[in-house]
Order: C-alpha cells, then structure tokens, then sequence
C-alpha cells in the first residue's frame, strides 16, 4: 500500500533533475520555439560543458560537506598560467602539464590545511582564493592573450558527428567522474566521509588523506576545466572563470540533487544540473534579455531551486519516518 | 585592583592586536615618515569606516553562528535604488531611507530563508550575492547614478571639526553595538543562540527572531555603507562593495570572532578593521604590488584562525612527533573458530579531578557471553573506551591471548568490535557499502569489486539469518535493524571480541529476540561478547557471568548460574542508599499538575498522573516506555494528541513553551550538552538566560543586579569553582548541572521537570544535587522526576509512578521495593507489539 507509494515517489524525487531539465525545456519551448533549435541546443550542451566539469569537483568537495571557494578563480589563473607558458615557448603539453602540477597541489594545500590544522573549508579556501586573484593578475602581466594552438582548436571548435569536439571531451569526463565515484575505493570513502564523518573514522578510513586527496581531486577539476575554456575561447584574460562560474558550478551540483551537508549527489545529476544552468541563460539571451540582468535571474532561479531542494529534503525526511 | 596576569593579557585577543597594530604603525612609519601623519591617518580612518560599519553587524552574524556573503551586493543594490529614487524625487530623505530599506530588505530575505526556512547561511547569501548584484546592474544598466545633494553626500565626505563624519558615524554604531551585545537581552540572546541554539531555545530565547534579526541589520547596515559609500564617490555605482564581504568576515575573524559561534567582540572587530586598513594604506605607501596585498590579507586570516584555536595546533605537532612503536594485537586468527581471550589486568583511568577506573581485572573468552553491570557513572564506558583503544589506560595491562597489547588508536585493537549505543554506520550509504567501507575489495585494475562486495554481503546476511535488503540504504533502515548491520559488519571484519553497550534499550520486542538469536550464533561461532546491560532479565536469561563495577572499581565476578538478582543490585548499589539519595519530609498541598490519558501519537500511548505542591514524585521504567515524553508534553515542548494537562487546576492548551513557563512550569533536560547550556557562555551569563526575559528595563540589563544573583545562585547551588566568569563548558558533569538547574531555580519555578537530574554525574555531586532538589520540595515547588536509575527513584520520590510501553501501569508508594518496581515495568502487556513501530 503506502510502502509502495513511497517507493514510486522516492524513484521520482530521484529522477528529479531530469524532470526540472524536461519540464524547463518545454516551457521554454512553448515560450519561443527558438530554444529547442538544433544550433540552439547544440549551444546550451556546449555552453554547459565547463559548468559541467567544475560542477563535477564541486560535487566531490560537496559530498564531503566541504567547499572550495577557490575553484572559480582558480580557473582564471590556471588558464592565464598555461597561456603565458605557451606564450613564452613552453610547449602545448609542457604547459599542461606544469598547469595541472600546479593546481593538484594548489589542491593539497587546501586539503592539508583543512585536515590538518582543521580551519574550516569555507575561510582555508577563501584566503587561497584571495591568493589566487593575486597571483592571476601576477601572472597576466601582459594582458589579454590569443592562444593559436591547432590541438585545442580541435578540441574546443572543431565539429565530429555535426557537434563541437569539446562535448565528446566533456562527456569522457564525465564517465570517467562517474567511474571515480562509484567504482573506486576513493568515491565510496568520500561518500562516506560527508555522510557521517565520525562513522568514516570508526570504519579505518584515513580522514586527513582522504580530505586531501577530494581537495586535490577539486584541483584536478579545476584544471580541466581551464583546459576546456581556453580550448574553446582562444582568448584569455584575468576575467574568465571567476566566482560566477563558481556560482553556476555550485548550483549545477545543487540543482543536480547534491546535498550541500554532504553523502548525497551523483555525477550524472551533477551533469544534468549543467545543463539546466546553461539551457537558463541560453533561453534568456533568446528571449532577449538584457545582458546586465541575466545575473539577476539566475540568483533568483538558484534560489528558487534551493527552496526547492530544502522542501525535498523534507519530504525525504517525511518519507525516512513513514518507513521506519 | 587585581593585578592581571601577564599570560591572561596576552590571551585577550584585543590586546594582541593592539600590538599588532603598534608594530605595523611603527614598521611603516619607519620606511616612509610620510605615513605618520595627521592626515594619513585621517584617511585610513575614512576608508575603514564603511569596513567597520559592515564589520560590526557581520561579527554579530558571525557570533549568531551564521555568515553573510552577500553584504557586498546588498550595499551595491541599496545605493542603486537610493540613486534611482534620488532621480525621481530629488528628496534627500526619501533617498537616505530608500537605502537603508532597501538594504533591510535584503538582509530580511536572507533572515528569512535562514531563520526559518532552516537554508544553510553560506548559500542563501551566496545566492543572494548574485542575486543583489545582478538586481543592482539591470536597475542601473550597469552605469552609474550621479548624485549631488549636499544633505546625501554630507556623511560620506564632509568632516567635522578634524575628524570625517563616516568616522564619527562608524564610532557612534561601534558604541551602539557594544551596549546592545554587553547590557541587553537581545544581546544575550545572540551569543546565547549561537553558542548553542537548542539550549537558547529550551531557554525561552525566540531562536528563529534572533537569526532573522542579525541579517535584516546587517543589511539595514549595508544600506547606511551605501549613503556613505555614495558620499565619497559623487555617484551610486552598480559595482561599489565589490569584495567588501571579505573584508568585513576578515576584520571580524582578525578581530577574534570564532565562526563556530558564540563568541566575539566588538572591539575585536573594531581593531581588527583598522589593522586591515593600515596594512592596506602601508603596502600601498610602500609601493607594494596590488597582489602582495592580497597575499599578506590571505595569510592574515589563516593566522588569525590558527591563533583562535591554539589546540588544532597543538595536535598537529603533537601527531608529527614520531610515535612510539605500536604493539599491536596478534593477527586476529583468520579462522574466527579458533580460540581466544582477553584479559584486563588493573586497569586505571584517571580524568582531571576524577579516577574513573580503577583496579579493573577480568577475564572473557571464546564463546561465552559476560554481563557488565554497574550503575550510570560506574566506569562502564570508559572501560570500553579503554578496551577498543579510544582511550588509553593510565594503569594496568590489556592481555590478548597470553600478550600484552598496547592500542595507539581504534585502528589497533584487530578483533576488537564496539556494537555502540550511537550507530557508527553512514546512513546515505547501502547496507552493502557500509559493510566494506574501509576495507573495500578491489579487483585486478584497482577497481571497487562491487559483485563481490555484493556477495558476500548476502552470504554474511545469510549466514546470521537476518533478512535485510543489502540494496538498501542504511537510513531507511530501523534502529534494530542497523544495529543488526553493525554486528554482521563486525563479523566479516573478523572480530572475535564484541562489546555491546545497552544495544536492546532502542529495540522493539521482535528486534530484541532476533538480537538474542544472533548472540547464540556468534557465540557457536566462537565469538566473546561483553554485554552491558541494565535490565537483570536479560543478564540472566543471555548471560553466562556477570562482572559488577561501581565508582570505577571492579567489585565482583560471578556465574550467573551461581548467584542472585539480589547479589547483584547490591554489588552495584554497595552503599547506603540513604547516603546519596536522602528523603526530606514535607506537607504535600494542592495539586499542582494533573495529567489525564495523555498521548502524543508516538511512543506515549496514554499516561495519567498527580503530582501536588511538596511532592517528587518519579516516572519509572524502561529506556523507551515514554517518561521524558509526559515531561516534554508537560513543558510545552511537544503538543499533546490527546488528553487533558491542567496546572494548579488550569487546563493547559499544550505545546507552548512559554505558557508553560507563566504557569510556573520549567524543564530541566535529559542531555545538558544539548538542551541544558550554552558552553561557550560564562557561569554567570548561564545562570541568568531565563532570568532576564522577565527582569530588564526596556531591554537593558543591570549588571549589578546579574552578578548579584549569579553569586546567591553559585552561592546557594554551591558550584565549583564559585568563579562566575568561567565558561560552562570548563565545569565538571555535576557543576554543569548545577548551572542548568539553577538558571531555573532564580525563574522561582512552582513545577520542576527533571529529566535523568543526575546522569554521569559523581557519586558526591548525585548527593549534593539531591539535597538542592529535597529542599525545594521543602519549599513547596512539585517536582516531577524521571530516572533510570533505581536507587534514586526508591530514595528520593514520595511516589512512584511506573510506565510500560507508552503507558502508566501502576504507582507505588514510598517504600516500595525495586522488586515491585521492576515487577510492573517489565510485565508484558497484552498486545505486545506496542513497542516501537513494526519494522519496515
């Protein structure tokens, strides 16, 4: 009777992202069909494509019930740092590699000072990004600069099967995010970690290691996603990334059905979150909006979607009660 | 006076700064003597008004336990639309409150979703930082609004004598600020709520106002920081407070005001904006790089941090020293058949003021069961603690099959499993990953082998006989059943020795014959199980022997085959319960509370009860009959479903706290750590919470008159140390609750409810406590008690009344045996079922 009711609606609140993204793309649809255009929806998956990827380390962090405030500045200054390498004759895959060693330790640091000297995540993670926006603007001394690299145009411009590259890059990503989290002995610690982390600490895991190596795994995101931003836009300035795409990153994960105390969230919400982030200022934009109010609308809508997520996480609650 | 300690100077946060800041002036005014100006200083002061303003209505978020993100925005929106209005009307009125409104307006939506939508405060604000911030670029098409009133611009860039008017406008609010957290109620309420918010609730303090208060002023702030900000720049600009919300957490963290809540000062904050400020103008005077700044404002807040909390530092070196090398415990046979013992061997454990063990020495082996019984505070947790390594005893010898072992951590103690009262599993979790969690399998690529961790997961359930769905998550879960998940992960760990601390008290009548099943098959399965327990049922119907602690020292070993419930309760009681328990005649006048078939449509199914004037009288029965129920339902903390509660006669509508609380009614709670105290408050400022709802001017206290009372109250109670400026949570389990009874004692209360009054307090302090509560009923107050503790319910309470199973089953009068008490809390009932809900 009700127990199968409550199961019916736990399959619901679980698919939930999928029916938001449905729900929104058909309102917008009926709104001005424009939006369901094939180049538009090409432009909303590829748009989603960096959110996606950050989103992606925002969970891990998230599901630990932590925060990296760092990341989105932290994208800035991994793309103005790889640029400057290659602008100054670095090549392509040295300056890769130099960026990714950098930010994976960027990464630890946080992780160390969050499990070692056990300061908060929210204060160690600002002052590493008040830091970070120092050194970004150290590092782009020069200013704007074009990156003329054939590898990345084939990443970020060029079309396979009629759609950009950077969607099939994006998509291994994602797979290889979600093989991370479920197939892995890190993914099930780090759910675990955020679920109960004195629970963690009586099941052997090693709690300091773990919060570091998630930290580091958020450095790691961090740098793919400068790669896929400097790979689409071969323009880099001080000003991309930043807290709006943190922002947008945060509510892709939270809209995706992440749990902000941590323990809850998946990969493919997280991704699916992306797209409803991007399908939002995509529509926008085709409705005609004005560009200065786009921000507006989209914290209205993020705080829509958090009342949204708390009046579930009742009803979740009601649903743990009525089963006991 | 006093002289001050040097040491306790340099604690003071303020003072620290103040040096701080000294040296800063004095580095700086060395390399450029331009910096030592008159008007150098006038500057920095100017810049760091709008920083303070923000700063000090951010550290009473902060110490409100909450944070605010979005003042940046808020500012940048509120000047917006003070611009806007200024265009339309032209008023410099109209423009002044728009900004200040406007700016409330934000901090109310923040207030409200946090307060009372219960939204974490670092996303609300995060979400409304983009939110304002976008609301204040589409309002002005992202230009500026030129404004040119004097009246607007006067407080932003006019001065008056020599100092700038933002600057007199930031001292006049820090004087405001600091009157209203020091003398009044309301600021007691903000440190009271973010200190501890069930406690500052269970005080009367309206929780969810308080929250939403701070945020609507820090808004209201934000708006002023607009009219200032608007005066220095000539316009109102989209973009104005861009970074200020780091700013103002920095000033107030520098400043040291700890975000986990509960404490700050305004003067903190106040030093902590201008040392801010200076270091800002200097590396600027000395040409520093825009960037160096940032770094020198990052390390500044992780040392400001750090310096707040000594004690993680203290471990961090601690766990860097090089460990001595850990013995550990012999590999735990892989075949759990085989043989194996453990014995303890004088074991000591010593607690500053407290030896809570000593002399303990035991033996259990492979396949039987031993009952641990003591009284509550009888040394058996730390006992426990002491065997699965949490603890390390100060005396004595561990012995593991003939070796002594040495436990650094839990980690260490192979073979050794805790079934614990708390659950340890993670409840978003499967039953499948909780069992391998830790210990996963992995396959040929380094892969998790979920196949097998699935397999075998069923074959352990199996194996035990226990029919739970290893797919399932561990919260969907009820309580029996994941403590059933508990032992079967204890199984496939290969742990041979289980300690299990009072695991029936949460089950119903089902779970607990199934827990008795799975005990027989761990036993065949040549596990040894320490079972603690206070039911004498089951330490004779499951037990093989039973080992007897009180006061921390072991006092007897006995087969269960070979002795008495009688022996036993008097090893564990051992004293004369006279003693600790004592019995104060009284006259017993009107009723005072009357309760008729009360439920609350859970565990309480129906109680009916009496209680007059010059009486205790005490709720007996198991963990789970519904005792704490009837008190809650009493003081207004739950509503009642059915039935009639009338106080003095009146009937009491239920649910409402502060009713209760005119009626004459307080509650004194079962978990003072939760609902007893603020920890991070001094004695004195505990003592009064309640007090001062009814006794203030307008809002405003008297100092003299708290202190006063706070020494009476310290005085009278007779807590140690008689020091009211020491932080609760500094106190002993006793003296604690001394402090929670007694910041209900100065409400002059008529009805007490007591919940478990002496829990994991010593024996002396159990006597004291008891004295105070004899007197009371002297004084003619009703008390209602509820106590697991038998000895104490047989001494102290003129009546008993017994609950079974959500119900009141019988009373007895004083001098009953606890025989009889016994005999009607574990008389089944006809449906037996009733306990607990039936398992999913």
């Amino acid at each position: 009777m009700t127990a199968a009711r409550n199961r019916l609606l736990q399959h619901v609140l679980a698919l939930s992202p999928l029916i938001l993204l449905a729900v929104l793309t058909a309102v917008f649809a009926l709104v001005d069909p424009r939006v369901v255009s094939t180049q538009s929806l090409l432009n909303i998956v590829s748009q989603a494509t960096p959110i996606a990827v950050l989103a992606l380390g925002a969970l891990i962090v998230l599901l630990t019930g932590g925060i990296d405030l760092s990341a989105g500045v932290g994208v800035a200054f991994c793309a103005v740092l790889v640029a400057s390498l290659i602008d100054a004759g670095t090549g392509l895959s040295g300056a890769l590699a130099i960026g990714l060693a950098v930010m994976l330790l960027i990464g630890m640091a946080n992780g160390a000072v969050i499990a070692l000297l056990k300061i908060p995540p929210f204060v160690t993670t600002l002052a590493t990004m008040v830091a970070l926006q120092g050194a970004t603007l150290a590092v782009a001394s020069k200013g704007v600069l074009m990156l003329k690299e054939p590898w990345l145009r084939l990443i970020g411009v060029e079309r396979s099967f009629g759609a950009p590259n950077v969607i099939f890059a994006t998509a291994l990503i994602a797979i290889a995010a979600g093989v991370l989290m479920r197939r892995t002995r890190f993914g099930l610690r780090t759910y675990a970690l955020g679920s109960d982390p004195a629970a963690a600490e009586l099941a052997g895991i090693p709690v300091k290691r773990q919060t570091i190596l998630v930290y580091a795994a958020s450095g790691l995101f961090v740098f793919l996603t400068a790669f896929i931003m400097i790979s689409r836009v071969p323009v880099v300035t001080p000003n991309i990334g930043g807290t709006p795409l943190l922002l947008d990153a945060i509510a892709a994960a939270v809209l995706g059905g992440t749990s902000i105390f941590g323990g809850r969230g998946t990969v493919w919400g997280t991704v699916v979150g992306a797209l409803i982030v991007s399908l939002l200022t995509t529509a926008l934009r085709i409705f005609g909006t004005d560009p200065s109010s786009l921000e507006l609308y989209k914290g209205a809508i993020i705080m829509a979607a958090l009342m949204a997520d708390s009046a579930m996480a009742y009803a979740k609650a009601r649903l743990v009660a009525a089963a006991r | 006076m006093a002289r001050v300690p040097m040491s306790d100077l340099l604690r003071r946060n303020e003072f620290v700064l103040i040096i701080v800041l000294a040296v800063a002036v004095a580095i700086f005014s060395f390399v450029d003597p331009r910096f030592l100006t008159a008007s150098n200083f006038v500057s920095i002061a100017q810049q760091s008004a709008v920083i303070a303003l923000v700063a000090f209505a951010m550290t009473a978020v902060i110490i409100a336990r909450g944070i605010d993100i979005s003042v940046g925005s808020t500012l940048a929106f509120a000047g917006v639309a003070a611009g806007l209005v200024y265009t339309a009307t032209g008023s410099a009125a109209a423009t002044v409150a728009t900004a200040i409104v406007s700016g409330g307006a934000i901090g109310l939506l923040n207030g409200l979703l946090i307060g009372l939508a219960g939204i974490s405060p670092f996303i609300v604000t995060l979400a409304t930082m983009a939110f304002g911030r976008g609301l204040s670029l589409s309002l002005s098409s992202a230009s500026s609004i030129a404004i040119s009133d004097p009246v607007i611009l006067y407080a932003g860039r006019e001065t008056f004598g020599l100092l700038p008017v933002s600057v007199i406008i930031a001292a006049i609010v820090l004087g405001l600020w600091w009157f209203v957290l020091q003398r009044t109620v309301y600021g007691r309420w903000v440190y009271a709520v973010g200190g501890n918010a069930e406690a500052a609730r269970a005080s009367l303090v309206p929780v969810s106002l308080v929250r939403i208060s701070v945020y609507l002023i820090v808004g209201a702030t934000a708006g002023l920081g607009a009219i200032l900000t608007i005066g220095r720049l000539g316009s109102a600009q989209p973009l104005a407070g861009t970074g200020l919300e780091f700013t103002a957490i920095t000033a107030a963290i520098v400043g040291g005001t700890k975000l986990s809540g509960g404490q700050g000062s305004i003067w903190g904050t106040a030093i902590g904006a201008i040392l801010l400020g200076v270091i800002n103008t200097g590396l600027s005077f000395l040409q520093v790089p825009q960037i160096y700044i940032y770094y020198v404002t990052g390390a500044l807040i992780l040392v400001a941090v750090l310096a707040s909390q000594p004690e993680s530092v203290a471990a961090l070196l601690k766990s860097m020293r090089p460990k001595a090398p850990a013995v550990a415990a012999p590999e735990a046979a892989a075949a759990v058949s085989a043989a194996h013992s453990i014995t303890l061997s004088g074991i000591g454990k010593v607690f500053p003021g407290v030896k809570a063990l000593d002399g303990v020495s035991f033996t259990v082996s492979s396949g039987e069961v031993v009952a641990l019984a003591g009284e509550n505070g009888a040394g058996k947790s730390t006992l426990v603690k002491c065997i699965s390594g949490v603890y390390r005893p100060d005396e004595g010898r561990i012995i593991i099959d003939g070796e002594a072992v040495d436990f650094q951590s839990p980690n260490d103690a192979k073979g050794i499993s805790v079934i614990h009262q708390h659950f340890s599993l993670s409840p978003d979790l499967t039953v499948t990953e909780n069992l391998f969690v830790g210990r996963e399998p992995r396959n040929a690529f380094g892969f998790l082998d979920r196949s097998r961790m699935r397999r075998e997961a069923q074959a352990i359930m199996d194996e035990l006989s226990l029919d739970i769905d290893v797919d399932a998550e561990v919260r969907t879960l009820s309580v029996g059943r994941q403590q059933m998940v508990e032992i079967a992960r204890a199984v496939l760990a290969d742990a041979w020795f289980m300690v299990m601390d009072e695991p029936t008290s949460a089950l119903s009548n089902r779970e607990r014959d199934q827990l008795y099943g799975l005990m027989e098959k761990l036993k065949a399965r040549g596990a040894a199980i320490l079972y603690i327990s206070h039911k004498m049922e089951e330490i004779f119907n499951q037990c093989d022997r039973v080992v007897v602690l009180r006061d921390g020292k072991f006092v007897g070993d006995r087969r269960i085959a070979e002795t008495t419930e009688a022996e036993i309760v008097s090893m564990m009681v051992g004293r004369d319960v006279g003693d600790i328990f004592p019995y104060l005649e009284a006259e017993a006048g009107e009723k005072a509370i009357e309760v008729e078939a009360i439920a609350n449509g859970k565990l309480l199914k129906s109680a009916s009860l009496s209680v007059r004037t010059g009486e205790i009288v005490a709720l007996a029965g198991l963990m789970g009959s519904g005792r704490s129920e009837v008190l809650r339902l009493i003081a207004g903390l739950e509503k009642p479903e059915s039935g009639e509660i009338r106080i003095f006669g009146e009937r009491q509508a239920g649910g409402d706290i502060k009713a209760a609380n005119r009626a004459g009614i307080v509650y004194i709670p079962e978990d003072r750590h939760l609902e007893g105290f603020v920890g991070t408050m001094s004695i004195r400022d505990n003592l009064s919470l309640a007090w001062i709802r009814g006794n203030n001017r307008l809002g405003i206290l008297s100092p003299r008159r708290i202190a006063s009372l706070a020494r009476e109250l310290i005085g009278s109670l007779g807590v140690r140390p008689a020091q009211p400026e020491k932080m609760t949570i500094q106190l002993s389990g006793g003296n604690q609750q001394k402090v929670v009874i007694g910041k209900w004692l100065a409400t002059k209360p008529k009805v007490i409810l007591l919940d478990e009054p002496t829990r994991g307090v010593d024996v002396g302090a159990k006597s004291e406590l008891h004295h105070l509560i004899a007197r009371l009923k002297q004084q003619g107050a009703a008390i209602l008690m509820v106590s697991s503790e038998l000895p104490e319910v047989l001494g102290v309470a003129d009546r008993i009344v017994v609950m079974q199973a959500g119900h009141t089953v019988g009373e007895l009068q004083r001098g009953a045996s606890e025989h009889d008490v016994m005999a009607l809390a574990f008389a089944e009932r006809r449906k037996p079922s009733t306990v607990g809900a039936a398992v999913s």
